[in-house]
Order: C-alpha cells, then sequence, then structure tokens
C-alpha cells in the first residue's frame, strides 16, 4: 500500500548519504592544506601583489586592486566608472 | 504525538506520478536553476577563500604615485619621509611592473626584491622548486617556465629593454605547484635587474609599501600619508579585504543573467501554478472534500506534494553542482571568470563549505515553489464542496 | 435522527439571477428509516441531500442531525462530520479516473492515518461485499458503469457511516445493475443504515422497504 512511500524515503536517504559521503570526500582531498596555505602566503610575503594569476592579460584584472583609474575606460569609452577609483573600496581616507 | 502520514505521502506522490510529464519537466528546471546557482557561488566563494588565506601577508599600506589617471614612478625619497610619520615601522620602495612576451602573446608580472636580504632567501627556500639566484637570475611561476619553454627558452631568458638591447637572465628556479594561483604569470628577480628591465632609476621606484608598528593605526597614518600628499593614491589592506569580498560580483552578475533563462522558466512555472488550478484539480479537490478530507488535509497533501519534488530537485542541484565545480572543475563556466587570458592556470578550486550560500539558495527556490503549490489549492479547498463538484 | 426545519436555500448566479431551490421546508427522518426524495430535475432533491451531507449550507434554516445543528460547522468540522458518518453515492459517482479501485475506495480513510491491517481488513471486506475484488487493482476510467458504481458505493461505506445518501443512483445503468442496487440497498437496511435516495427513477417507488416517499416539486414538498 504505501509501497511508492518507502521508495521516496529510501531515494532522499541515498540522496542524502551522497550528499554527506561526497562533502567528506571533498573535503579530505580537495580542501587547501595547511602547508599549501602556509607555501601561498610565504609566496605573498615575498611578491607583497594582491590578486590572483586568474586572469593576467588585462593589467587591470590582473592586479585589480593596484591598477590605473582610467584603465576600465579601455574596453570602451563610454564605460562609465562605476568603482570608486579601480577596484579596490576605500574605507573612507579623508 | 506526531505521526506521519505515511497514507497521505502515498497519495501524494500517485498525484505527482498522474502528471508525470509536466513534474518531470518542473523538477528539471529546477534542478537546473539550483545548479547554475549554486555552482557560481561555488566558485566565487573558491577563489575569494583563496584570495582570503593570503591577505594577511599583504603589505598594511601602499602608497602610489598617480598622474592623470595613470600610475607613475615614484621618488625613493617619499619613503624616508613617509618614515618620519609616527607609528611607521617601515617604508619600502618596491620595483613591479609587467613584461609583455610577443612572440607568446602573454603578460607576466615582474617582481623585483632585493637578493641579499636573509629572509627572501629563507622564504625562496620554501616555495620554489629550485633555488639559485647568485648572479643574474630570476625564479619564475611554472606558467611562466611553460610559456618560455615552448618558446625555446629552457635555461634563460632575453628581456627586450625599452631602448632597444637585450638583458639575458637566467631561470634560477620555479615556484611550487601549490602556488600556481599567485604565481603562475610571476618573475621574480634583484631590483638591480628589473630596473634595468623597466628602465627605472635608482631614485624611482613604482611604489612604496608601508609597515606600521600597530595595526590599529593603518586607516590614521594612511590618512596622513594622504594628506601629506594629496595626489597619491593609498591603499590599506582593509581596502583589499573588502575589494576581495566583492570580488566577481559583476562578473557573477554576468553568469546570473546566463541563469535568467532557467529563473525565468522557473517564475513562469510559479506563475503557472499560483495563477489557479486546472477544473480537473479543482473537482479532485472537490471530492476529497466531499468525501470527508479536511481542508487541512488537502492543504497537507499539496504541501507534501511541492516538498517532494522542490526538495529532490534541490538535492540533485547540490549534489551536482559539487561534482561540476570541485570534481570536473567547472569546465566552461570557468570561463567566465578567468577571462580573457593567454596564460591559463591549472588551478583547482580548492573546496569550501558555505552554509549561508546553501541556504540562500535553497530559500529562493524551495519555500517558493511549495507556496505556488499550497495557495491556489487553498483557494479552491475554502470553496463550498458542494460548488466545486457541481 | 435527522431534521430540517426552515430550510431555505438560494443560489446567486449574480444579483439579477437568483434561483430558489428550496423554500422553507420541513421534514423529519428516523434512524433505520430508507427514504425515497421523488422529484424531476431541478426539483431541489439534490440541495436537500447537499445539505444533510454538509456540503453546503442554507440560506437560511436549520439542519439537525443527531440533536447536532450541522447547518452551521465550520468547514474542518463540516469534514469530519462527513468522514465519520455519512457515505455519499453521487450521480456522476466522483470517483478520481485514473487511480485504481483499491486506491479510490481507501480515500476516506487516508487522513485517519490507518495501520495497514486495518486498511486491508476494510477494503477486503468491502470488496468481497460488492463483489469487485477481482477488479481492485484496475483503474477506474477502464471500467463499466455498474463497476464504477460499485467502487463508488465501497468507498461511501468503508467508513461504515451510519447515514448512506444516495443521489441519482441509477441514472446511468440498465434494468439489471438498477435491480442490483436495489437488493444493496435492502441489504444495507437489515443493518439499520439511515438512507435517502434522491432519484426520478419509478423502479424505488414500488419497493416494499421504502420507509416514506417524498414527493419534491419546484423547492417545495408536496
Amino acid at each position: 500500500m504505501i509501497k511508492k512511500t518507502k521508495i521516496l524515503f529510501l531515494s532522499f536517504s541515498i540522496l542524502i548519504i551522497a550528499l554527506i559521503l561526497q562533502l567528506g570526500y571533498l573535503f579530505n582531498t580537495k580542501s587547501l592544506t595547511n602547508t599549501q596555505i602556509q607555501k601561498k602566503q610565504d609566496f605573498v610575503s615575498i611578491s607583497q601583489m594582491p590578486d590572483l594569476a586568474i586572469s593576467t592579460t588585462a593589467s587591470y584584472i590582473r592586479n585589480r586592486s593596484l591598477s590605473d583609474t582610467f584603465l576600465i575606460y579601455k574596453d570602451d569609452p563610454t564605460l562609465r566608472e562605476y568603482f570608486p577609483s579601480t577596484f579596490t573600496y576605500s574605507q573612507g581616507i579623508k | 504525538m506526531f505521526k506521519i502520514n505515511l497514507h497521505l505521502i502515498e497519495y501524494a506522490i500517485n498525484t505527482i506520478l498522474r502528471s508525470k510529464t509536466k513534474n518531470i519537466f518542473i523538477t528539471t528546471i529546477i534542478t537546473l536553476l539550483v545548479f547554475l546557482l549554486s555552482s557560481i557561488f561555488l566558485i566565487s566563494n573558491s577563489i575569494k577563500y583563496e584570495l582570503n588565506q593570503t591577505v594577511d601577508s599583504l603589505p598594511q599600506i601602499i602608497v602610489q604615485n598617480l598622474k592623470g589617471g595613470k600610475s607613475y614612478d615614484i621618488k625613493t625619497k617619499v619613503a624616508n619621509e613617509i618614515l618620519e610619520i609616527a607609528g611607521v615601522a617601515d617604508a619600502i620602495p618596491r620595483v613591479w611592473g609587467y613584461y609583455y612576451f610577443q612572440k607568446a602573446g602573454v603578460n607576466f608580472s615582474l617582481i623585483g626584491i632585493d637578493q641579499y636580504e636573509m629572509k627572501y632567501k629563507n622564504s625562496l627556500t620554501k616555495v620554489a622548486q629550485s633555488f639559485n639566484l647568485e648572479g643574474e637570475s630570476m625564479v619564475v611561476g611554472t606558467g611562466v617556465q611553460k610559456t618560455l619553454q615552448n618558446n625555446y627558452y629552457d635555461k634563460y631568458f632575453n628581456f627586450i629593454k625599452p631602448d632597444g638591447g637585450f638583458k639575458k637572465i637566467d631561470i634560477g628556479g620555479v615556484f611550487d605547484g601549490d602556488t600556481q594561483l599567485e604565481s603562475n604569470d610571476v618573475i621574480v628577480m634583484s631590483n638591480d635587474n628589473l630596473r634595468e628591465i623597466l628602465d627605472m632609476r635608482s631614485s624611482r621606484a613604482t611604489d612604496i609599501v608601508v609597515k606600521v608598528n600597530n595595526p590599529e593605526e593603518i586607516p590614521m597614518i594612511a590618512s596622513k600619508i594622504k594628506a601629506k600628499y594629496p595626489n597619491m593614491r593609498v591603499v590599506t589592506n582593509e581596502d583589499l579585504k573588502i575589494s576581495y569580498a566583492n570580488i566577481f560580483d559583476y562578473k557573477s552578475g554576468i553568469f546570473l543573467a546566463l541563469s535568467l533563462i532557467a529563473l525565468f522558466t522557473f517564475f513562469i512555472i510559479i506563475y503557472d501554478k499560483a495563477s489557479g488550478l486546472s477544473s480537473e484539480e479543482k473537482k479532485e479537490i472537490g471530492i476529497l472534500k466531499s468525501i470527508g478530507w479536511k481542508t487541512d488535509d488537502v492543504l497537507k497533501e499539496k504541501f507534501i506534494e511541492g516538498s517532494i519534488i522542490s526538495l529532490f530537485a534541490y538535492m540533485a542541484g547540490i549534489i551536482l553542482s559539487f561534482v561540476f565545480v570541485y570534481i570536473f572543475q567547472a569546465p566552461g563556466i570557468r570561463l567566465i571568470f578567468e577571462g580573457f587570458s593567454v596564460l591559463k592556470t591549472t588551478f583547482e578550486l580548492p573546496f569550501v563549505f558555505d552554509m549561508q550560500t546553501l541556504s540562500l539558495i535553497f530559500f529562493i527556490t524551495v519555500p517558493i515553489y511549495i507556496a505556488a503549490t499550497i495557495v491556489p489549492s487553498w483557494r479552491t479547498a475554502t470553496l463550498d464542496a458542494d460548488e466545486v463538484i457541481r | 435522527m435527522i431534521e430540517l426545519k426552515n430550510i431555505t436555500k438560494i443560489y446567486e448566479a449574480n444579483k439579477h439571477n437568483k434561483v430558489t431551490a428550496l423554500d422553507n421546508i420541513n421534514l423529519k427522518f428516523n434512524e433505520g428509516e430508507l427514504i425515497v426524495l421523488k422529484g424531476s430535475s431541478g426539483s431541489g432533491k439534490s440541495t436537500i441531500l447537499s445539505l444533510i451531507a454538509a456540503l453546503s449550507k442554507p440560506t437560511s434554516g436549520e439542519v439537525i442531525v443527531d440533536d447536532k445543528r450541522i447547518s452551521k460547522l465550520p468547514d474542518n468540522f463540516a469534514s469530519l462530520y462527513r468522514r465519520e458518518h455519512i457515505g455519499f453515492i453521487f450521480q456522476k459517482y466522483n470517483l478520481i479516473p485514473t487511480l485504481s479501485v483499491k486506491e479510490n475506495i481507501l480515500l476516506p480513510l487516508i487522513p485517519n492515518n490507518p495501520d495497514e491491517n486495518e486498511c486491508d481488513f476494510k477494503l477486503k471486506t468491502v470488496l468481497d461485499k460488492f463483489n469487485i475484488s477481482h477488479k481492485k487493482d484496475s483503474i477506474v476510467k477502464n471500467l463499466s458503469g455498474g463497476e464504477q458504481q460499485r467502487v463508488a458505493i465501497s468507498r461511501a461505506l468503508i467508513n461504515d457511516p451510519k447515514i448512506i445518501i444516495a443521489d441519482e443512483p441509477t441514472a446511468n445503468l440498465d434494468e439489471k445493475l438498477s435491480l442490483d442496487f436495489c437488493d444493496i440497498l435492502k441489504n444495507l437496511k437489515t443493518q439499520n443504515k439511515t438512507i435517502i435516495v434522491a432519484t426520478h427513477d419509478p423502479i424505488f417507488f414500488d419497493l416494499e422497504f421504502v420507509d416514506k416517499i417524498i414527493e419534491i416539486k419546484n423547492g417545495t414538498i408536496i
């Protein structure tokens, strides 16, 4: 009589278990280890440069926090500047 | 004691199966929506996490010279003047810049360090695979090494100087693969060599990094520097932190716009459901009321129906997005975040579990869908049963 | 006992289009009686049945069943009353066509959250009684008119109600099946159920086990 309900509960249980197992696996294998974090911190203390090397072709994205004020205009001269200065948000230096 | 009515759940399942095609479509749309939203949040959370691991190693204050909005060399003596400000522990002129390797069409970030500083030697040992900064040598990121090798530069590289001449620098080491995200396009060399390549006099620097005695005084000292040099830009590490928190917001926006189709379909489904029931569905509710189902029972059944579909879709979407982002490394979507970049990193997105993101996505899908299922049924169930079944 | 006191029911399609289905009628039925409401279509007999089953509320007047005023019951209580006391056999059966025979019959039980054994027992009892065990897994829309009616009757009786209401039960049946239905009624009467049948089928007017025949015309009792 309640066969389908049992199948439903089973399906949800499988989903929940799959999610938990997945999270566990990812946590163990894909998290940054302390060694890795330490290496990154060591590198940054040498380079002293912010931002990641994900996008390297446009300099205003490579080190976006330190780029020229109007470099974004390279994309389109009609673009209005919608970030204060560049991509850093000032804390309010008066 | 609260006892789960399994028969009601069974009836709800049967009701769902009765409109199999429609419900499969709805479930697919919600799964897709959850998948897209969750993927994009996971990627941006991972990148923000990566950034936040190193933000405390960054300079406390950076002072840049701006002329007409363009950054310009700064006089090194400004560092000495900044040192005189109370609370400043150190002010170091920094040399860095970009080098465009035309043949490969690739941009490198060049960073100068004073090669005789002990602290650099120690740190470099930790993060570079091999290390030999003697003579005219440099340490490069893995991406740089690959690019140079592809262009037959295995052991050294000839930089083209601004005067047209060449500067040969040996490859003394390669940064560890674990730092790829930060170091992929980076070349670290001595300040003297870099000055030659960038054609920068020794009395000039790219910018000045300032260290303070008491971190809590950073904003105050930054404002003092700004007051002393009103034309200069002063960036604090707090500014960087805020900037990181907002990172990829506009790119996320682009992607969310792409998800608009899924969002749009989702809301059409909601509108369709909420605007009323078909005559068949109304009749069914009327029949149930007439044989003794209370309005509460009808609504409970509709709640179960809505929950089954939306919860199933939500969980499936979340599971799929985790697999897509962390195991397959988000092919396709990554390109949007990476932007156009000739020198690509093969970085792995680090796993970050953010309850807030998952809750946000939950609340914009599941309760809305359940409400859209219950509301029209409530309207019908509260009418006189007689009216409905006639 | 069922009593209708000064019942008036007016259906308002809109302000200018009112239909008086019942006009100040008074009726009394005793427990265990089989009553036939006789009248043509639109005479108001179905309305009386709706009121007794608390499917609708009267415009004025009271419906009292076993000393309880059911005409003013709030929606949830009205549903509960129907579940516990009424077995309604609708003219068009009002089965859910895409569900099986078994699923349709068990529908009234679902809100009570019965256990499996109770369900199976009650189901078996009605299936055997009305001779449709062999069709219990068939989808209702694939059944004949007579079979559907037996499913409707089974569903109405699954909760063993005291009051059984039938609205034009033989409208879609041939003579043989109509007579079969009369046998079922006779059987139910022996169990001391109160049975009210609204019909214009003359087959009911000559049955010896009918206690009362009440004629309704244009919303009033003749």
